[in-house]
């Protein structure tokens, strides 16, 4: 069976700028894959290219084995894939049920973007108290839930999360990371974006450390996080080792 | 005079209304000014008169102008604007509009002829008279037909999947796309309703004065950028409340003051008012007045 997610090869370009060159990576269904590295990484360009928001420039992107490089965005999602983004990007002249049900926009089944809908006011409950409020008008965490929410409106295969500890105080992004873990318990399969590698590398059962577009290391998060390469990265010395 | 002028105003008003919302919805959506959107409000006025003539059907009229103006609208976005748009540089599809309504105007020109047409129709409403407030059979024709679109506009934003999808779409493009919406179909849903609101609007002035002439569309082509402007743009209520706004004055200015104030400048001399003091427009809330 081939993996959920398999990135081949994938370039990306901004002008002349070349900011992914050549990364590889797969996610298989039920994994929960990190993929880490410095500000700069590439890291979002790599997501922003799986979801089709970015072009690639070269390589490959299959969603369970199927080639999905040059479909549209909306097609990748209604391929199983949950999305969400670095920033959050609620919509925030709506409020937070239509957009959580932005979320569900591919269901068609309206007992199945009821349940969704019940099933997110379940695991936030303070969504539900919020249902009416615009987004504009939530706190950093609030937005994050909505966001996360969202994103599982679909009830999705694979969940894509970029930096979700972006902007949050610490005791959010410890409740983030434990929100992560109970999904990926609960089976989904999730590919975590991360610059806060310890925390992503807790949660994570594999992970790749991204420097200058390129992959420098994979392995198991307990291998990753002990690499001495892993540990140069991100306390300062210069990582020389290539791809695994 | 103060009733018979509020029931005036709010008529010119409705119609501004229908024209000023496809103009809003598209641009909210695309950030493209679409002056051709005027194009679609006479191409409306052509058809209904055609579909009147051959079936003395006000609905059928009305039918015709909406289909043949949607169609337009979806074409102009697929093969025009889509193509030249770019996000850095909203002047290329506004030239493009621009021109796109100057060969909708010779066209109509060279196939319809250069004179006015009459169109005659049997209206739904006879003239009422309350009090001393005289309320034409057309003006209650504009009234009702306009109050039935705005509902369902509000119906299909607030009700719909594809309302739904304009409005996350207005807001954030890029997102909504990673949500699974459809962006292209919700841009063609916003073009081919702007469009078939303008020729909605064309047909309902065209029985209003019984006139039918391809230089129709000039005044609404650029008094409707006034009142986008002054609503918030893409903001699809703003666009209501400013064209009843215009037209509430027009109808007061001229029924008070007389010719001595054009009444046509009057959208522009509120506009220059507005940009100075409140330049986001007056009504900036529940759209993506950007």
């Amino acid at each position: 069976m081939p993996p959920f997610l398999e990135v081949q090869n994938l370039q990306v370009s901004y002008g002349r700028a070349r900011v992914v060159r050549g990364v590889s990576l797969e996610v298989a269904a039920g994994e929960c894959v990190a993929l880490v590295g410095a500000n700069g990484a590439g890291k979002t360009s790599i997501i922003r290219s799986i979801m089709g928001l970015t072009p690639a420039t070269g390589g490959r992107v299959l969603i369970n084995g199927a080639d999905v490089t040059g479909a549209p965005p909306w097609k990748r999602a209604s391929a199983g894939i949950g999305y969400m983004p670095e920033g959050r990007r609620i919509f925030s002249n709506l409020n937070v049920e239509r957009n959580l049900l932005v979320g569900a926009y591919q269901v068609r089944d309206q007992t199945r973007v009821r349940t969704s809908l019940e099933r997110i006011y379940g695991i936030f409950p303070r969504l539900r108290e919020r249902q009416s409020q615009f987004g504009s008008t939530l706190s950093g965490g609030e937005q994050q839930m909505l966001a996360i929410g969202r994103a599982l409106m679909s009830d999705p295969r694979l969940l894509i999360i970029d930096e979700v500890s972006m902007g949050l105080a610490p005791v959010l992004v410890s409740q983030a990371f434990q929100l992560i873990t109970r999904l990926h318990v609960e089976g989904l399969t999730i590919l975590l974006v991360e610059q806060n590698a310890k925390k992503a590398l807790q949660v994570a059962e594999r992970g790749y450390l991204l420097e200058s577009g390129r992959v420098v290391l994979s392995g198991t998060a307990s291998d990753l996080s002990g690499h001495p390469d892993f540990v140069g990265t991100y306390f300062g010395r210069t990582c020389t080792t290539g791809a695994e | 005079m103060f009733l018979q002028q509020l029931v005036n105003g709010i008529t010119i008003g409705s119609l501004y209304s229908l024209v000023a919302l496809g103009l809003t919805m598209v641009y909210g959506i695309m950030r493209v000014l679409d002056i051709a959107n005027a194009g679609a409000y006479v191409l409306g006025a052509y058809l209904g008169v055609w579909g009147y003539t051959h079936t003395h059907s006000l609905p059928v009229a009305l039918l015709a102008g909406v289909i043949g103006a949607a169609l337009v609208g979806y074409l102009f976005q697929r093969l025009i604007y889509t193509p030249v748009n770019r996000p850095d540089d909203p002047i290329v599809p506004l030239i493009a509009s621009i021109g796109l309504f100057i060969v909708m105007e010779d066209l109509f020109r060279l196939i319809a002829g250069p004179w006015t047409l009459t169109f005659p129709a049997r209206l739904p409403f006879q003239r009422l008279a309350l009090g001393g407030v005289i309320v034409t059979g057309s003006q209650l024709t504009i009234l009702a037909t306009a109050a039935v679109l705005f509902l369902l506009l509000w119906l299909v934003l607030n009700k719909t999947k594809i309302g739904l999808g304009w409005q996350a779409t207005a807001q954030d493009t890029e997102t909504s796309m990673a949500m699974g919406i459809n962006t292209r179909a919700v841009l063609a849903f916003a073009f081919g309703m702007g469009y078939a609101f303008s020729a909605i609007a064309g047909i309902l002035v065209a029985v209003h004065h019984n006139a039918v002439f391809p230089t129709m569309g000039d005044i609404p082509s650029y008094k409707m950028l006034a009142i986008v402007v002054l609503g918030g743009l893409g903001n699809p209520l703003g666009a209501i409340l400013a064209s009843m706004l215009i037209g509430l004055l027009e109808a007061f200015v001229g029924g008070y003051v007389g010719s001595s104030i054009p009444t046509d400048a009057l959208a522009f001399m509120a506009l220059i008012v507005i940009l100075l003091v409140r330049p986001q427009g007056l009504f900036t809330s529940g759209g993506a007045a950007k």
